[in-house]
C-alpha cells in the first residue's frame, strides 16, 4: 500500500498535477457522503449514516481531489479535527430544510472553522436539499448560521440539491462550488500546501507518540494480569 | 454501459466474498455470526478454531470466517489473511478495561500486508448494555483516527437482540460492491 502511494506521489509530481485534500463535514443527514457522490458523478446510494472515514477521488483540471467523509452524528463529530491538519479547505453541509438543527449546525460550524489546524483554511458552505419545499436559501442560511462571524478564513455559501435520481441531470451549483473552493486553494496553493505537510508531519509525531504509549499500558496491562494469574 | 461498470456488474452477480471475523475473546463474534444467520444464541461456547457460514446478501454470498479470540489462538489469525475483500472486527463495547488491548490487536492486523487496503468494519457490540462506549471513544481507543489507507465504519450493534447487524452487512456489500 505505502509503495502504491509512492508510486502515485511520484505520478502525480511528474505529471505536474497537484493534491488538494478536501473534509466534508456538518451534522448528520445533513447530505455529505450524498453530496460526495454527485461531485463524483455517480449517482448517490444511502448507505445510512457514517461513522468513521471514507476517501473519494476526483479529478478537476490538473488538479487531484480527495474528499474526506466523516460523520456528523453527536456521538461521532468530535473526530472532524483530527483530520483538520492534512487537509487544504472544508466544505460545511447544511439541511436547509430542517430548521430545527440550525441551532446545532451553527455551533459546530463555528467550532470548526476555530479549530487551530484549520483556521485560516477556505470554506465552501452548501445550503443542501433545495428540492424539498420550504428549504431555506443561502441569505438565510449564512444569517442562521453567523457567517458574518468567520473573520480568518475565505468563504462562500451556494445552494445545492445532492441527491439526484438514476438519469437525472446533477445539481450544475455542485461543480461550481466545488470550482470556487478549487480557485482559492488554487490562489494560494505553495504556503497552504507548506502548512499542510509541516502539520500533518507534527500530527504523525505525536500519533506516533500516543500509540507507543498505549502499547505500553497494555504491555503493563497483560504483565500485571499473568503476575496475579502466578500467584 | 461502459465496459467497466459492466464487468463490474458482472463481477457483482457471481461473486463469493471472504470476511474475515475477528476480535479478543468474549467480544461477541460467534454470538454475532450466529444472530445474522438466524440461529440459536442461546448456548455458545468460546471457539477454540474457527466456523465458516455462509450468507446470501444483495447478490453476494458471504463466507464469513470467525475464528477464535483468545490469546493462545490469536497467533493463528495470520493463518486466514489471505484474499480477504473485508475486516469484520467485534468488540464489546461495555469492556472498558480492554479497549486499547483489543485497539492493539487491531493495530497489528492493520499492518499485516495481506490486509492492506482491506476496508474494516468495526461492529461495536453489546449495545444492549447501559456502559456501552460512544462510537468517537471507540475511533480514539481503537486508533482508528490514524487510519488513511482504507475505509473504515463504526456500527454499533447488539447481537443479542440483532440490532444494527443488518445495517452493518448492507455497508459491507455496498463497500465491497463498489471496489
Ligand atoms: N431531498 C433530499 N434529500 C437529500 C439530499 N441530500 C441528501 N439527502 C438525503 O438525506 C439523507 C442523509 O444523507 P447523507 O448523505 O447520508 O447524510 P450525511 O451528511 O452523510 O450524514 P452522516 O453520515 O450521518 O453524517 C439521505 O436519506 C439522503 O438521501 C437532497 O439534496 N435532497
Ligand atoms: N449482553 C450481550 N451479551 C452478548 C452480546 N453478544 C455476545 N454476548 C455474550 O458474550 C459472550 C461471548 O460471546 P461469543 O460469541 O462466544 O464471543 P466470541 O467473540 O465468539 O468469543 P471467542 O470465540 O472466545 O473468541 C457470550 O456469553 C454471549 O452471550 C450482546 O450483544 N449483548
Ligand atoms: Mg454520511
Ligand atoms: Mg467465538
Amino acid at each position: 500500500m505505502f509503495h502504491l502511494m509512492k508510486n502515485l506521489v511520484n505520478y502525480l509530481q511528474k505529471s505536474g498535477e497537484k493534491r488538494i485534500t478536501i473534509v466534508v463535514i456538518g451534522v448528520d443527514n445533513a447530505g455529505k457522503t450524498t453530496l460526495i457522490s454527485s461531485i463524483k458523478g455517480e449517482v448517490p446510494m444511502d448507505l445510512g449514516p457514517t461513522w468513521g472515514f471514507q476517501d473519494e477521488t476526483h479529478k478537476m483540471g490538473k488538479y487531484h481531489l480527495t474528499f474526506y467523509d466523516v460523520g456528523g452524528g453527536d456521538s461521532i463529530r468530535g473526530i472532524w479535527a483530527s483530520y483538520f491538519a492534512e487537509v487544504h479547505a472544508a466544505i460545511y453541509v447544511v439541511d436547509a430544510a430542517d430548521p430545527d438543527r440550525l441551532g446545532e449546525t451553527k455551533e459546530a460550524f463555528h467550532e470548526a472553522i476555530n479549530d487551530q489546524r484549520f483556521k485560516g483554511k477556505p470554506i465552501l458552505i452548501f445550503a443542501n436539499k433545495q428540492d424539498l419545499p420550504d428549504a431555506r436559501k443561502p441569505a438565510d442560511i449564512a444569517k442562521d448560521i453567523n457567517l458574518d462571524k468567520v473573520l480568518d478564513s475565505e468563504y462562500h455559501i451556494t445552494m445545492c440539491t445532492a441527491l439526484v435520481e438514476e438519469g437525472q441531470p446533477f445539481d450544475d451549483n455542485i461543480e461550481k462550488g466545488v470550482q470556487w473552493l478549487v480557485d482559492r486553494v488554487h490562489n494560494n496553493y505553495k504556503s497552504l500546501d507548506e502548512r499542510v505537510q509541516r502539520d500533518t508531519e507534527l500530527q504523525r509525531l505525536e500519533q506516533e507518540r500516543k500509540q507507543k504509549e498505549q502499547a505500553e499500558r497494555v504491555r503493563k496491562m497483560k504483565e500485571e494480569r499473568e503476575r496475579l494469574k502466578a500467584l | 454501459m461502459g465496459l467497466l461498470t459492466l464487468l463490474r456488474k458482472l463481477r457483482r452477480n457471481d461473486r463469493e466474498v471472504r470476511i474475515l471475523l475477528l476480535g479478543l475473546d468474549n467480544a461477541g463474534k460467534t454470538t454475532c455470526l450466529k444472530k445474522m444467520s438466524e440461529e440459536d444464541i442461546t448456548h455458545i461456547m468460546p471457539t477454540q478454531g474457527f466456523n465458516i457460514k455462509s450468507l446470501t446478501h444483495d447478490n453476494f454470498k458471504m463466507n464469513v470466517w470467525d475464528i477464535g479470540g483468545q490469546r493462545a489462538i490469536r497467533p493463528y489469525w495470520r493463518n486466514y489473511y489471505d484474499n480477504t475483500d473485508a475486516l469484520l472486527y467485534v468488540i464489546d463495547s461495555a469492556d472498558r478495561a480492554r479497549l486499547e488491548e483489543t485497539g492493539q490487536e487491531l493495530n497489528l492486523l492493520l499492518q499485516e500486508e495481506k490486509l492492506a487496503g482491506v476496508p474494516l468494519m468495526v461492529l461495536a457490540n453489546k449495545q444492549d448494555l447501559l456502559n456501552a462506549l460512544p462510537a468517537k471513544e471507540i475511533a480514539e481507543g481503537l486508533n482508528l483516527l490514524s487510519i488513511r489507507d482504507r475505509k473504515w465504519q463504526i456500527q454499533a450493534c447488539s447481537a443479542k437482540t440483532g440490532d444494527g447487524l443488518n445495517k452493518g452487512m448492507e455497508w459491507m456489500t455496498k463497500v465491497i460492491g463498489s471496489s
